[in-house]
């Protein structure tokens, strides 16, 4: 067993975990089971995190690489009393179904627009390629992007 | 009250998507129970065997073991796992431990232990011996008299249709009107083609999970992610041999169904291990146990043999369908109906008919609940078979659709035939603009420009297709919902359904009923689903029915309710309760006078006033029929000659599902759906080795789509009023996943003239039938 | 759960140190050890720390550091050498978050199914380096012909000479856009006029893995462009395969011809058909 620091949502954490331990599982036994395990393969996104603010599967992780990091995951990024704005544009475009994979879709369009503010739908579609979603066909996720890019955008001016 | 409608019909935002957003929906793995026990199952590697002995005692001793269930511990009486009404249509063919396995993947038994960690490896390091038994991996081997028998103990059918395990038949529909020899002889051609489809998985992105504890009375809860929890605590009481009064059954947030949740599979082992044990249990399955130990959709043979004039009247049609259940019969039986009677009835006007439909066993994976239930094998069929018809008399697809699909006022002979189950139960038509739709869809994506023109671009060819399809809206006289509401001091209303939101919205359209039945805001409808310990009955979310029959509940609830205001109101006004209206917003009004009362004043009334009592309601529904709702998928696709890939570069659905509660949420279903019925179409398979083992049990090799194949995607509702459905709605949730297969291999012979009778349309068999045609 | 210890050295040298000996592998982005297990593997030395985070272009020679992911390589090179074959091929293997976190190091010590590495590497010439027991610089071939060079060994760099100035054609192979190929094809050249100056072509994917397709290559060398149309690109491309999920091994060698083919003539006749 290890013990070592990390920082979820700015917040520092003290966990207990084992030595071959994946991300996954070590924050969501810390409690933020926001982070949802989908198939632990590399191959759904849904447990995606931002990692010192890169997008990652942190199935893919291991935790004691992790220590000392700075993790996000999206209830970092807003609350129901105060969303991010593509919290919101998921919400009023419909992008939400299940809701099982919005959490990591909303990361990744998160990281995507700290790289890229104003992307083309393509672009859209690179950014998200690695979240698989089965409710939506997607259609209204790439418009809940491009949503709040616009609104991000202006707000910014 | 005008007719303006308030929230039926408006895009309201899905009521817990900001919860979900913001990573505030907990699903059943996110609950955390004191101390918990965790389970994990072993399988058989065997396709076909008996189990000679199983050694647990090293596993036993295993770090962290607290017990281990097997067919040599643990007796276990037959069931279904399938999440049915009782008596289940499907068979009693299993038992929680099999002391025989019949597939690669059947569950042998299961270990319980302190953590995940430890009760995997125990679960690795028990030893069990088998007999081989010859596998059964051929359908159309089944009844072969040198195939081995799968079921040949004492499994029966609940109910009383057909069931002959001694010939491995787990379910048969025989259903004929007319004269079909007759109807041969008088055609001028007869098409008889055979298709097949293929094994498939739901791959909701939640896994099966189920999270057991015991209340402060003892009692057992179980967070479960099921689309049927009423059917869940039932099937487990039976299964795992606890009284129902001591159970309990709530679904909190879900991870998408499509049918996969619709299984008992994981509640009755996490419920016999924690009333055991007395301790909190969590059952999770990880991805490839979900696609070996999960349902599938049950692979077809499709026979399609159709008899027609030069004039282009069809004279008769013979169905002979012979469908894989794998090892259990679960859904067999219905399935194999809707296959008949969701495809049948729409060229409702051919006069000879007949439908031949046998479920059989095999050794392979369990067929179950799959989004299009049968139908979208069957449309698979009968698209391209249409298709084919209508080019041998050179008429285009869409008018040959046109003048031969059901229209309103119209009904089918099958409609009364074919049941679940039970005989059918005749119904009319009473909307349909399938015509709209095609028409609408066919201007969408560009029909009189694409179609036969094979535009080519280097070895790209370019084609268009389309799928007609129709589908139900619950199971008439079988499938029951029901409401309960009360009213609280400032005019709100607590909505309790058993209708079970899978992330459907149905929490959403199901409070737009009611708010607009009241007159009041969606804020004011605090809805609750679903807790067999608080809400209501309702079979769960499954055959299309939630918007039209639990919609029909929550509509008389809150109707009745409504009443019960009036009633107050008259009082508080003195005034004839027929003198008053309802307004917007919550009030009642005395036109003549002016005079009006708020919803706020009458709850304050009737809880602390006078004659004080809780205005309250309570209303449930079975509908005496299934109202259908009908679409037109097209497809423009570019196919590769040399290569033999597809690629599909515009898909469009038009669908008629009656009035759309909500659009958004209801575009969100048709794209949804359409783009899993393209994964089903191109990649989405299930691969076998020699011995029946699955050999592509994750998202690496099963291969769903992504938002990278996402084609130019175009959703059309065009609006119909069923006139049996609240506010005149008919369902969506299935239809969309018919017509993709269909559409593309249409639109494949569109483009270079082969014809894909075998799903999924893979660039090899493509290629290869290209090349078989040269 | 399983003992393992875990290393953060701060240097190649104390790296190299503690990799001596037994079960001690390197761990950079951890993807292929999360999915393969960790059962052979009692120690691991993270990476992270080691200054092996570079991209280098110097006249012409490209050499980027072990600890690059792949996104990092494909969005530095758009910069520092626009058109590279790299950026097409890193920057569009597995998914954004996968390629947020493989490292070239780490590719190159497991070539996993997303490698996108393998095929460039055999036509850009790229070698790989490392220190310790076996250090020194590797072709890719003899690399992954011989896994026991990677004991007690660490990759700090993959180097690639002359990686600028080409025309270069990518082709992977997929069921879904997110997906691993199946097989990928690279090619490479230089024109002069109408005369092809160099041309190299590389198949991944097939039996061998990768395989510089030679002889190919030398019949369209020194050749005016067109002489394409009169070489039998199908049968000299095709390489023989084993049974894939995505098809039949004369299925995937057939269309890996056909590839094959598509990707000479975008490169030396400038037609875009993929």
């Amino acid at each position: 067993m290890r013990k070592g620091i990390f920082s979820v949502n700015g917040r520092r954490e003290e966990w207990t975990y084992h030595d071959d331990d994946v991300l996954l599982d070590s924050i969501r036994e810390a409690g933020h089971t926001e982070v949802h395990r989908g198939c632990k393969e590399g191959g759904c996104g849904c447990c995606a995190v931002l990692l010192e603010g890169v997008l990652v599967n942190s199935c893919q992780v291991f935790t004691a690489s992790a220590e000392g990091r700075d993790i996000t995951t999206v209830a970092g990024l807003g609350t129901i009393h105060d969303p991010h704005p593509l919290q919101q544009a998921f919400v009023e475009t419909g992008a939400v179904q299940c809701g099982f994979c919005t959490p990591a879709m909303i990361l990744s369009s998160y990281a995507l627009l700290q790289k890229n503010p104003n992307p083309s739908d393509e672009e859209i579609r690179r950014g998200l390629d690695g979240n698989s979603c089965r409710c939506t066909g997607y259609v209204k996720i790439i418009e809940a992007v491009r949503l709040a890019a616009g609104r991000m955008a202006a707000h910014d001016e | 009250m005008t007719n303006e409608r308030s929230l039926v019909g408006k895009s309201v935002k899905k009521i817990d998507s900001l919860a979900l957003a913001c990573g505030r929906g907990k699903y059943t793995a996110d609950f955390s129970v004191e101390n918990p026990l965790h389970l994990a199952f072993f399988y058989s590697p065997l396709a076909h065997g008996n189990i000679l002995a199983i050694d647990d005692t090293p596993a036993r001793a295993m770090d962290g073991v607290v017990d281990i269930f097997h067919s040599g511990n643990t007796r276990s009486g037959l069931f279904t796992t399938a999440g049915q009404g009782f008596p289940e249509p499907s068979p009693y063919d299993t038992r929680l431990f099999n002391s025989r396995v019949r597939y690669h993947g059947d569950i042998v038994g299961c270990v319980l232990a302190e953590s995940v960690i430890q009760a995997r490896a125990a679960a690795a390091a028990v030893k069990v011996e088998y007999e081989p038994l010859p596998p059964l991996f051929d359908p159309e081997q089944s009844g072969d008299p040198a195939s081995p028998r799968l079921h040949d103990g004492e499994e029966y059918a609940p109910l009383p249709v057909p069931y002959r395990p001694e010939e491995n038949v787990a379910g048969e529909v025989l259903f004929s009107f007319g004269d079909v020899e007759k109807g041969f002889a008088e055609a001028d051609f007869i098409a008889d083609e055979t298709y097949r489809t293929h094994y498939a998985n739901h791959c909701a992105m939640e896994p099966h999970c189920t999270t057991a504890f015991f209340d402060e009375k003892g009692r057992l809860v179980l967070y479960s992610s099921t689309q049927v929890p009423f059917h869940a605590r039932r099937i487990v009481s039976q299964a795992a041999g606890i009284p129902l009064h001591r159970i309990r059954v709530i679904k909190p947030r879900i991870g998408g169904g499509f049918g996969g949740k619709q299984e008992v599979l994981l509640e009755p082992y996490a419920a016999l291990a924690a009333w055991k044990w007395k301790r909190s249990v969590k059952a999770e399955l990880d991805r490839s146990e979900v696609f070996t130990t999960g349902r599938t959709r049950h692979p077809f043979r499709v026979h399609m043999r159709t008899g027609v004039k030069k004039d282009g009247s069809i004279t008769a049609i013979a169905l002979d369908d012979l469908m894989n259940t794998g090892a259990y019969g679960a859904h067999a039986l219905t399935v194999l109906s809707n296959a008949g009677s969701k495809v049948l009835p729409l060229f409702n006007k051919i006069p000879n008919v007949s439908f031949v439909g046998r479920a059989v066993y095999t050794t392979l994976p369990v067929g179950g609940a799959y989004r299009g239930y049968g139908a979208t094998q069957g449309y698979f069929a009968f698209n391209q078979h249409m298709d084919g018809i209508a080019r041998t008399l050179g008429v285009d697809f869409l008018d040959f659709v046109k003048s031969r699909h059901i229209q309103e006022g119209e009904t089918s002979e099958v409609f009364k035939a074919i049941g679940e189950g039970t005989e059918g139960v005749s119904q009319i038509i009473r909307s349909c603009k399938l015509d709209e739709c095609i028409d609408r869809g066919a201007e969408a994506i560009g029909w009189a420009r694409l179609r036969g023109k094979r535009i080519t671009s280097g070895p790209w060819v370019k084609g268009v297709g389309a799928a007609v399809t129709m589908q139900g809206s619950g199971i008439p006289k079988v499938d029951m919902a029901s409401a309960s509401m009360k009213m609280n001091d400032d005019g709100s209303f607590n909505l309790l359904v058993g209708a079970t939101d899978i992330g459907t919205g149905s929490d959403t359209i199901l409070s737009q009923i009611a708010g607009e039945a009241l007159a009041v805001p969606l804020e004011k409808i605090i809805i609750l689903s679903s807790d067999t310990d608080l809400t209501p009955f309702d079979v769960g979310a499954y055959a299309s029915s939630t918007t039209y029959v639990s919609g029909q509940a929550v509509l008389r609830c809150a109707l009745e309710v409504r009443s019960r205001i009036l009633s107050v109101a008259a009082s508080m006004l003195d005034v004839p309760e027929e003198d008053l209206t309802v307004e917007q917003g919550g009030r009642v009004l005395h036109e003549a006078s002016g005079r009006e009362v708020s919803y706020s004043r009458i709850a304050c009334h009737s809880l602390y006033t006078r004659n004080q009592f809780q205005i309250q309601g309570s209303a449930s529904f079975c509908g005496s029929e299934s109202p259908a709702p009908f679409m037109a998928q097209f497809a423009e696709v570019d196919v590769d000659r040399e290569t033999g890939k597809v690629r599909v570069v515009s898909f469009v659905s038009a669908g008629d599902c009656g009035q759309p509660v909500n659009p958004t949420l209801t575009e969100g279903q048709i794209e949804g759906a359409a783009l899993s019925g393209i994964g089903y179409a191109l990649t989405e398979e299930y691969l076998f080795d020699s011995r029946g083992r699955m050999t592509n049990n994750g998202f690496w090799d099963y291969k769903i789509p992504g938002i990278l194949d996402l084609p130019v995607m175009k959703t059309i509702i065009v609006p119909s009023s069923e006139p049996s459905g609240p506010y005149g709605a008919k369902s969506i949730s299935e239809i969309g996943i018919n017509g993709p297969a269909p559409a593309i291999a249409n639109a494949i012979y569109d483009a270079v003239g082969v014809r894909m009778r075998e799903l999924p349309l893979t660039p090899e068999k493509v290629l290869r039938a290209l090349q078989s045609k040269e | 759960m399983k003992k393992l210890q875990w290393y953060f050295p701060d240097s190649i040298e104390e790296a190299l140190t503690l990799l001596k000996g037994g079960k001690t592998v390197p761990h950079s982005g951890g993807t292929s050890l999360a999915n393969r297990g960790l059962s052979s593997v009692s120690a691991l030395v993270d990476t992270a720390r080691l200054p092996l985070k570079y991209l280098r272009i110097d006249s012409g020679n490209l050499e980027i550091g072990a600890n690059e992911t792949y996104a990092s390589v494909a969005d530095g090179l758009r910069n520092i050498l626009p058109g590279n074959l790299l950026i097409e091929s890193l920057g569009h293997a597995t998914s954004t978050p996968l390629r947020n976190r493989i490292t070239l190091g780490g590719s190159a010590s497991l070539f996993p199914l997303w490698s996108d590495l393998l095929g460039p590497m055999a036509v850009l010439n790229g070698e790989i380096r490392a220190e310790g027991k076996n250090g020194g610089s590797y072709d890719v071939f003899a690399w992954i012909r011989d896994h026991s060079l990677q004991r007690e060994t660490l990759i700090t760099s993959l180097f690639f000479p002359d990686a600028a100035d080409w025309i270069s054609c990518y082709y992977r192979e997929t069921r879904v856009g997110f997906d691993y190929p199946s097989f990928t094809v690279s090619v490479l050249a230089r024109i002069n006029g109408k005369t092809v100056d160099t041309v190299r072509i590389a198949l991944s994917g097939g039996l061998d893995r990768v395989v510089r397709l030679k002889a190919l290559e030398e019949a369209l060398t020194g050749r005016d462009v067109f002489h394409l149309s009169s070489v039998d690109v199908l049968s000299m491309a095709s390489v023989p395969f084993g049974r894939k999920p995505s098809g039949s091994p004369e299925y995937l060698s057939a269309v890996a011809a056909v590839q094959v083919k598509r990707c000479l003539e975008t490169v030396l006749l400038q037609e875009e058909r993929r």
